[in-house]
């Protein structure tokens, strides 16, 4: 691999984010209602610039009301989801590692389920309660995963897994058992749905999302030599102990945001920072911004799919995400055994 | 870089929000507020022209009253009367497409509180769409909805008929049925898990009003029960509902066999009853399910007023009762009878 030189970096991120804004194109123009691509442009440029040729108000409500913000909710958990996966890679040195895998997102679809049956009517409280179920549980696995006061791989990801099922019986346990109506169309929203309006703003999601990811990235040399080794690290000066304990916390932070607006939309986390590490190479300091804008484009692209293939319904955004990703990482893993 | 991607990705978020606000998709005609059945308040306009049924049973309720001219949009789920389904879709009852829903300009939706989702009906209100949730919880409570259904789309001396001739069904019912001991049943919304109905439904009301008696008592809407406790209940009569479907009818065949309900006496004794699912839907239709269960419960009460009027063979009220051993001699002996119990109570 070439050196990773800041141009480099940038280069990266701007083919990709060209991609993402094909990616966000091209998702506006799909759905359930057909939108010319002149229609399309027109409004996009009626909307930045300020235009004379409005259009008509039931497709300036579909393409900006409907699309939009769903477009965006998909950057955001895509972003979010792919940062953390790539986190939680090198922490814990291992290809498997994930969200998912450690059982943090469903410690926040748990944190989720909790505050509706407890507060169904305080929107703040659902998000918060998932960066709370979040944190808790990698907190705990990271305890249960200590083995001779130090964290070993293996066994943190195997509390992880013992983890996440507990988990997953306890939220089956509240909705078979919880009245109906407090949890209604949840069991929609554990397959990973961006079809509901987080009840807090996108802006402000953008905003933790932004601050979370930039604290991870000023830690990317260090996970570099933490790859290599944590000993090797610990004698080349990298304050293992800190960058981990901060690292671990952004990215449940990362997967409490995702799992509060998305609920579990799978692979993400696991897929794309491999797809990119194939495209751009391992080292973090560009890994890290490919797999977000990465993410991002495989969120809304594969949103796009789930409103269209058998519009009017639509699939949850989480069943797409699992048909393209699990093949793709069985591949992954045949390659790697070769 | 990460910053300016979500600095970016910040001003893609906020510029709808400061943009002209979204454009409610007609100028503003008259409109009148209405509180909806769970306590929301709506504005409809005046006179509504295009309607949006997000569910089966609302679609029903829409052509019972005549109607069906405003209906624009149903679900995929709307089979119910089979012009139901010439109508434009807008996807399923649980997730449907709202810009389906907003490219059709509907007056007002009428979503329900007990298939639609919250997120749903949220997002429609979000989008300037005026959305009217029923919430029917007894079969009173139906025709209650019934009749605010043709108040919200402006037609309440419609509303009012049909009320009146329903109910009128029902006293009658009622009166017939004075003086009979309810029947113990098991009302099966599902065999695999086995999943009943609580007190808290509409469906339970049905079955009371049937002269039947669930003898499933809890207060959770849909129970999952165990075949154990069925078993020591031991009810009278298994009830089903769902009258032209295949699988129901394979299903039934395969009871005598099937271990845990072999061992309930009434699918050894035949007592199975399968009424039109109309019982499922919480709308006008519900009445004549009911009629129908009460003849196959109580098919002497019918019997003797019958045999009065001497205009109908014995047989024929309201047969539902199956065995296995006649389906197995000839497979579809119930469908002729069936659909002839439907129409009479149609006409």
């Amino acid at each position: 691999m070439k050196p990773v030189t800041p141009l480099r970096v940038l280069l990266t991120c701007a083919a990709l984010a060209v991609t993402l804004l094909a990616a966000v194109l091209v998702a506006l123009k799909l759905g359930a209602v057909p939108v010319s691509f002149a229609h399309l442009m027109s409004g996009l440029i009626e909307r930045t610039f300020g235009g004379a040729n409005p259009l008509p108000a039931d497709l300036q409500l579909i393409l900006f009301e409907i699309r939009l913000p769903r477009v965006l909710l998909g950057i955001l958990v895509g972003a979010a989801l792919a940062v953390a996966g790539a986190s939680f890679q090198a922490l814990l040195r291992n290809p498997l590692a994930d969200p998912y895998v450690l059982g943090v997102s469903s410690g926040a679809a748990l944190g989720v389920i909790l505050s509706l049956a407890v507060f169904p009517n305080i929107g703040v409280a659902t998000p918060l309660a998932a960066f709370a179920g979040a944190a808790l549980t990698i907190t705990a696995v990271y305890f249960l995963g200590r083995r001779h006061g130090q964290l070993d791989s293996t066994t943190l990801v195997l509390a992880g897994i013992i983890t996440a099922s507990l988990l997953s019986a306890v939220i089956m346990f509240l909705m078979t058992t919880l009245p109906s109506g407090s949890v209604r169309g949840m069991a929609f929203w554990l397959m990973g749905d961006l079809s509901v309006e987080p009840p807090v703003s996108l802006a402000l999601l953008f905003a933790v999302l932004a601050a979370t990811a930039a604290t991870i990235y000023f830690t990317a040399a260090d996970l570099n030599l933490m790859l290599t080794g944590e000993q090797e690290a610990l004698h080349l000066g990298v304050n293992v102990a800190r960058v981990k304990l901060v690292v671990y916390i952004a990215a449940s932070l990362l997967t409490g945001l995702a799992v509060s607006v998305s609920g579990a939309v799978g692979y993400v986390g696991l897929v794309v920072p491999h797809a990119m590490r194939m495209l751009v190479g391992g080292d973090y300091r560009v890994l890290l911004p490919a797999a977000a804008l990465g993410g991002a484009i495989a969120v809304v692209f594969a949103d796009a799919l789930a409103r269209t293939v058998v519009a009017p319904t639509e699939l949850p955004v989480g069943a797409m995400t699992a048909m393209a990703g699990a093949p793709f990482f069985l591949y992954l893993l045949r390659r790697r055994m070769r | 870089m990460l910053a300016a991607a979500a600095a970016l990705a910040l001003a893609l978020a906020s510029s709808p929000a400061g943009a002209p606000q979204s454009p409610s998709a007609k100028p503003a005609a008259a409109t009148r507020e209405l509180t909806d059945e769970v306590g929301r308040a709506v504005r409809v306009p005046l006179e509504v022209r295009r309607v949006v049924s997000l569910a089966p049973s609302i679609t029903e309720t829409v052509f019972a009253l005549g109607l069906d001219d405003r209906l624009v949009g149903v679900t995929d789920f709307c089979d119910w009367p089979p012009e139901a389904k010439n109508k434009q879709s807008v996807g399923e009852v649980r997730n449907p497409s709202l810009e389906q829903v907003v490219t059709l300009r509907p007056d007002v939706v009428l979503a329900t509180k007990a298939v639609n989702r919250r997120e749903t009906v949220e997002a429609l209100e979000r989008l300037g769409v005026a959305v009217y949730v029923t919430d029917p919880l007894t079969v009173e409570g139906v025709l209650a909805s019934t009749a605010r259904t043709a108040e919200v789309l402006g037609a309440p001396e419609r509303g009012a008929a049909l009320v009146a001739s329903l109910r009128a069904r029902l006293e009658n019912l009622r009166r017939r049925l004075a003086d009979r001991q309810p029947k113990r049943v098991l009302f099966v919304v599902w065999h695999e898990p086995l999943i009943s109905t609580g007190r808290g439904t509409f469906l339970w009301d049905a079955l009371r009003l049937a002269g039947a008696e669930s003898v499933v008592d809890t207060e959770q809407d849909w129970p999952r029960l165990s075949l154990e406790e069925v078993a020591r209940q031991q009810p009278d009569y298994l009830v089903f509902a769902g009258d032209h479907q295949m699988n129901l009818r394979r299903l039934i065949r395969s009871l005598g066999e099937r271990p845990g309900w072999r061992s309930l006496d009434a699918v050894r004794e035949d007592r199975v009853v399968v009424v039109s699912d109309a019982l499922n839907r919480p709308a006008p239709r519900i009445v004549e399910a009911i009629e129908q269960l009460a003849r196959a419960l109580h098919a002497e009460a019918f019997a003797e007023a019958e045999r009065g009027k001497g205009k109908r063979k014995k047989g024929s009220s309201g047969v539902a009762r199956y065995s296995p051993f006649r389906f197995s001699l000839f497979p579809f002996p119930f469908a002729p009878q069936a659909s002839l119990v439907v129409q009479r109570h149609c006409s």
